[in-house]
């Protein structure tokens, strides 16, 4: 489903070159979740922003889905994103002015979608969020933002999910909600790369991540 | 979920940043057609004044002209038409000089449908010593009327001296012991007194009258007079007019208007109407310099709104793409392209511009009203003339222009932003 090849990612900061990824190479299959852990700065965000089509990488190539995205046209890259890819991060990225049902029906402004509210309710009652529908972000509770963040990366049914420390903001509880969805979601037959610096035991495989190499 | 939902509901969520873009667009769209408004409520108050001067000067003056035509068609004229050679200063001294013209004048100018004339009396005068008496006197050959062939002949005007016949002034037959039954000889000849006057205290009084015919043998002058006096003219047109023709139907002929208050009258108020529309000339002039003023002043006014509430738009629009980082790299992430957040800001940009449009629509047209409700010659028709649907749409084009226009830039900023950027920042 995933696959990186001997990719690279350099930064040109003031301070010279960064090298945030330095030749990495995995792949995530259909019903795996990949645990990547590392410390701070080894350049975890960086591979999943470059997974995520959102960041192209230096040199190596990425495959989704048997294809790589950087050779697509950059409509083409936002069309990927909206039919196969879902993100959560560690901040939420909740669109401020919109309700919280909304924020889940967002990528229905791209791909239209007749059951597009029925499966925004769906979703709003498996996140115990069908109290929530109309309230815009800033009356959530911190648990509840993931929540609707989260049910915002599944309303397209993607194939890929990409997770960047989404349980780093959660107390215990939602943060166990969090990662029993990302666990439920591979064993439907999705693929998961989570980006932890903390250990968690869901993860079908866990790979080590150090001054951006595995 | 669509594009006009997502435009709506932030429009709404930051409402004071959209208010801001409302007023700086409602304000420019409301200065520029407030503006064109108002100069036309100028321009049509000027325009209306003037219209009424002119109007009641037309009244006026078409009352004078009637006044004059009444007057000339009521009064009659007199000319005395004179030989072109004389000088003006010794005639009004002697009434007397050695140039002459045809009679046949008279009559020439009874035919020629110029002018109609009552009477004519050719005279021919002459200041000569009288030989038997060694006496300086005035001889005037005189007849009585050529009658004019357009009226019936007229009893005649002066008395007519017959041919044979003299007629003495009182100075000359009461010191010459002259009686009425005398016979006077003069210049060879003899003449029957046929009239002796009373004193009249004038030129008369040395004055000696025979018949034109008579004088015009005694002084070698046959079918030749000194002057012309053509009594009682009527005429259509004006003296001036006639006296003109007159001078071009008689060649070598000079021609004097004799006393007539009444025309004078009429024709200096038919000046002083000529003045007023020279003043009125004037005032269009100055009106339309005031105009011109105000519309250089509207396009340097105008064009600085513009520009100021477009730069303010510019810089709503800057802070707002700005503060959207977070947002654009999160509809990034989950699939809209960079038309797609184009089109998010540039939707706004007209929604709002539409809105100022109307409002600015509402405001131009309400407000010149109010101001140049003391204007003069305005009608309430001029003052609602602003409430136009081609102002409205207008006004709600130029307002969605402005703000596509100002914001142009900082949509295609939001557009551009990196979302990896945007997501990776706290
Ligand atoms: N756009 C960028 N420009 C310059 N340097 C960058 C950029 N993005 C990332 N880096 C650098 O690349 C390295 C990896 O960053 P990255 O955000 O991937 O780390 P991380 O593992 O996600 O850390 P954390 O656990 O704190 O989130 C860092 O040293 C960072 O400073
Ligand atoms: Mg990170």
């Amino acid at each position: 489903m995933l696959k990186f090849d001997n990719v690279t990612k350099t930064f040109n900061g003031p301070q010279g070159e960064i090298k945030a990824l330095d030749a990495v190479s995995f792949t995530v299959e259909p019903g795996e979740l990949v645990d990547i852990r590392g410390p701070s700065g080894c350049g975890k965000s960086t591979l999943l922003l470059t997974a995520g089509t959102l960041l192209q990488p230096t040199t190596g190539t990425v495959t989704i889905d048997g294809e790589d995205p950087y050779a697509l046209s950059p409509n083409g890259r936002s069309a990927l994103r909206a039919s196969t890819i879902g993100f959560v991060f560690q901040q939420f990225h909740l669109v401020p002015y919109l309700s919280v049902i909304d924020n889940i029906l967002l990528p229905s402004a791209v791909r239209k979608d007749a059951r597009a509210h029925d499966r925004a309710l769906e979703l709003l009652n498996r996140f115990g969020l069908e109290h929530r529908g109309h309230h815009v972000p800033a009356q959530l509770s911190v648990g509840e933002r993931q929540r609707t963040a989260l049910a915002r990366a599944l309303f397209n049914q993607p194939k890929l999910l990409l997770a960047d420390e989404p349980t780093g903001n959660l107390d215990p509880e939602n943060g166990e909600i969090v990662l029993n969805t990302l666990k439920n979601f591979a064993a439907e037959g999705g693929a998961v790369l989570l980006v932890t610096h903390d250990t968690t035991d869901c993860a079908t495989r866990t790979l080590q991540m150090l001054n951006g190499a595995l | 979920m669509n594009l006009w939902r997502l435009i709506q509901k932030e429009l709404f969520f930051r409402w004071r940043g959209s208010l801001a873009a409302l007023v700086a667009v409602t304000l420019a769209a409301g200065t520029l057609l407030g503006t064109l408004n108002l100069l036309r409520l100028h321009e049509t108050s000027a325009v209306n004044i003037l219209a009424e001067k002119e109007r009641e000067t037309k009244v006026r003056g078409a009352a004078l002209r009637e006044e004059l035509r009444k007057a000339t068609l009521k009064l009659s004229f007199n000319l005395l038409i004179l030989p072109e050679q004389i000088d003006l200063k010794d005639w009004y001294a002697d009434q007397a000089s050695e140039y002459d013209l045809p009679e046949s004048y008279a009559q020439k100018l009874a035919e020629s449908g110029v002018v109609t004339v009552r009477h004519f009396l050719p005279t021919i005068h002459r200041k000569l010593v009288w030989p038997e008496q060694g006496r300086t006197i005035l001889l005037t050959g005189t007849r009585g009327e050529v009658a004019n062939l357009f009226k019936n002949p007229r009893k005649p005007l002066v008395q007519p001296v017959p041919e044979g016949g003299i007629v003495l002034g009182h100075e000359l037959h009461t010191s010459l012991g002259i009686s009425p039954d005398d016979t006077v000889p003069l210049m060879g000849r003899d003449f029957a007194v046929h009239r002796l006057h009373e004193e009249r205290g004038s030129k008369d009084d040395i004055t000696v009258w025979i018949s034109l015919k008579d004088a015009q043998e005694l002084l070698g002058k046959e079918g030749r007079v000194s002057s012309i006096l053509a009594l009682e003219c009527l005429c259509a047109t004006g003296v001036e007019r006639v006296r003109e023709e007159i001078q071009k139907l008689l060649p070598g002929t000079q021609v004097l208007e004799m006393g007539s208050r009444v025309l004078a009258r009429a024709e200096t108020r038919i000046r002083a109407g000529k003045e007023t529309k020279a003043l009125l000339k004037e005032e269009a002039k100055q009106q339309a310099k005031l105009q011109a003023g105000r519309e250089r002043l509207a396009a340097v006014l105008v064009p600085l709104i513009m520009v100021l509430c477009g730069g303010w738009i510019g810089l709503l629009s800057f802070t707002s793409a700005r503060s959207r980082r977070d947002e654009i790299g999160m509809l990034r992430a989950v699939g809209f392209g960079t038309g797609r957040v184009l089109m998010i800001f540039i939707g706004k940009a007209v929604l709002i511009g539409f809105l100022g449009g109307l409002f600015g629509y509402v405001l131009g047209a309400a407000l010149p009203a109010i101001f140049a409700r003391g204007l003069e010659g305005l009608t309430s028709a001029n003052l609602v003339a602003g409430w136009l649907l081609t102002n409205l749409l207008q006004a709600v084009l130029a307002a969605a222009l402005l703000m596509v226009i100002a914001g142009w830039i900082p949509a295609l900023l939001a557009a551009r932003t990196d979302p990896a950027e945007a997501l990776r920042e706290k």
